[in-house]
């Protein structure tokens, strides 16, 4: 598409460059298209004009006016970011329908734009944004206790988690560098590993959840049938720690005490106050616990959530 | 015992089970990289070789599937079909694992090919590192 000034126009003098990009900008993403981009105080504020003068700036080709031609870039605008927030929560947009979810998206678009150069950022703030304008969200905020578990946590949850996942497999990670070996643990006696602090993966996330979303999230990928439907399962605590290895998203689920635990050590604590915050919530014997302790730190650090020991 | 007697307990004990486990940990991991190397024996530039795996991993304009105008366009995969691990014609041509389309030889890919929805973003993914790192230009992916 060419824009053009002709000449003896009021706008004669070419804008530099810049401007006009923010001004194509302001015009093709307002959300309720052109005409009221070209009218908005942003595009105003850098080329005024009316929607009769924009023929001015942008050339009408043979079979197009300047106003459909600039319609088709605001409409492709949002359809491509719809799209690609669809592709990040496919299993969101399949519970709610495609048209629950474009209309969460676009409220979405409204109110956090794409700001970055990427759009592995777009979906940052969805699940947040699901959380400000859930529609019980006044009357949540006024009891002070806590308010019972409904839909729309539910929505969070899933969102969270495919975001999660979605961030995980973009994200850094461990491929092709070494995480804690055998080597690493030479020389720790048992006297001092208490002391010791773990670096865990970049790719490590832990998450807790008000309903068990893994379990659905793996149900509802393994449909077949587009159209079929898995009722959302009823609410229930649930943790999950999301990881990478060999360019494949792992999800492990957790016990309360193994999120806290794994929680404690990613914080920055030893293994011995990451331990003792874990036992704090075990019901277990010593006998048992140590059993459970041991299975937990082999099968961690077999799928490598811990990447060396800090050195501090 | 109830959450309300920590106290009493044994951290030193508790810790040591840790220290263990992850030494025993450690070792399976060793010994599962070992295995894995002997056992996938990966090449990651076998991606970009022809016949490939999958739709949009194709190196140049006509060397995919379907109508395409450039590389990593192509429509489908130009390896043979096939369902399940070990059942790849070649090297480069077997499926997901890690690795997809970088096993070195025939029948040690990891399932089927085309490349199953889960494998194909991993795929994609190191075709386009690839393809950068040999300053090499590629089109948009294909939809699925």
């Amino acid at each position: 598409m060419s824009l053009s000034l002709q000449k003896k126009d009021p706008m004669d003098t070419w804008p530099p460059l810049s401007v006009v990009q923010q001004w194509f900008q302001a015009v093709v993403t307002h959300p309720d298209g052109i005409d009221s981009g070209i009218e908005s105080d942003a595009a105003c504020t850098l080329m005024p004009m009316t929607r009769d003068e924009l023929a001015r700036m942008v050339t009408r080709s043979k079979n197009l006016s300047a106003e459909e031609r600039l319609s088709i870039y605001a409409n492709a605008y949002y359809a491509r970011l719809l799209e690609c927030l669809g592709d990040s929560f496919p299993i969101l947009k399949r519970t709610v329908g495609e048209e629950v979810f474009n209309g969460f998206a676009f409220g979405y678009l409204q109110r956090y734009p794409s700001h970055s150069y990427t759009l592995v950022r777009l979906g940052d703030h969805f699940a947040r944004y699901l959380d400000e304008t859930r529609p019980d969200r006044e009357e949540t905020m006024a009891i002070s206790e806590k308010p019972p578990v409904g839909w729309p946590d539910f929505l969070i949850d899933v969102a969270t988690l495919e975001w999660t996942i979605d961030q995980v497999f973009d994200g850094p990670g461990i491929e092709g560098k070494p995480t804690l070996s055998a080597d690493d643990l030479h020389g720790i006696g048992t006297e001092d590993w208490p002391r010791v602090k773990l670096q865990t993966a970049p790719c490590l996330r832990l998450l807790k959840f008000r309903f068990p979303v893994n379990g659905y999230y793996t149900a509802v990928r393994r449909l077949t049938d587009a159209s079929e439907r898995i009722p959302a399962p009823a609410p229930a605590e649930s943790f999950l720690a999301v990881s990478r290895r060999e360019f494949i998203v792992r999800r492990h689920e957790l016990s309360q005490p193994q999120f806290e635990l794994l929680a404690a050590l990613q914080d920055g604590e030893t293994v011995g106050e990451s331990v003792a915050r874990a036992a704090t919530l075990c019901d277990l014997d010593d006998e048992p616990l140590s059993r459970e302790l041991q299975l937990w730190f082999r099968d961690w650090t077999q799928q490598q959530f811990f990447e060396a020991i800090r050195s501090e | 015992m109830t959450p309300k007697n920590v106290t009493r307990r044994d951290f030193s004990k508790l810790a040591a089970a840790a220290l263990c486990g992850t030494l025993v940990g450690a070792t399976a991991l060793a010994q599962e990289k070992k295995l894995d190397t002997s056992k996938i024996q990966v090449e990651p530039s076998l991606l970009l070789e022809d016949p490939n795996v999958c739709r949009g991993i194709n190196t140049c304009q006509g060397k995919g599937k379907g109508d395409h105008a450039c590389a990593g366009q192509s429509a489908c995969a130009t390896a043979k079909d096939h369902s399940c691990s070990g059942h790849n014609d070649c090297k480069g041509q077997g499926g997901c694992g890690g690795y997809p389309g970088q096993n070195t030889c025939k029948e040690k890919g990891h399932c089927a090919v085309p490349l199953s929805k889960d494998t194909w973003p991993i795929a994609r993914k190191q075709f386009e590192h690839l393809m950068k790192d040999m300053g090499q230009k590629f089109g948009s992916a294909p939809k699925g």
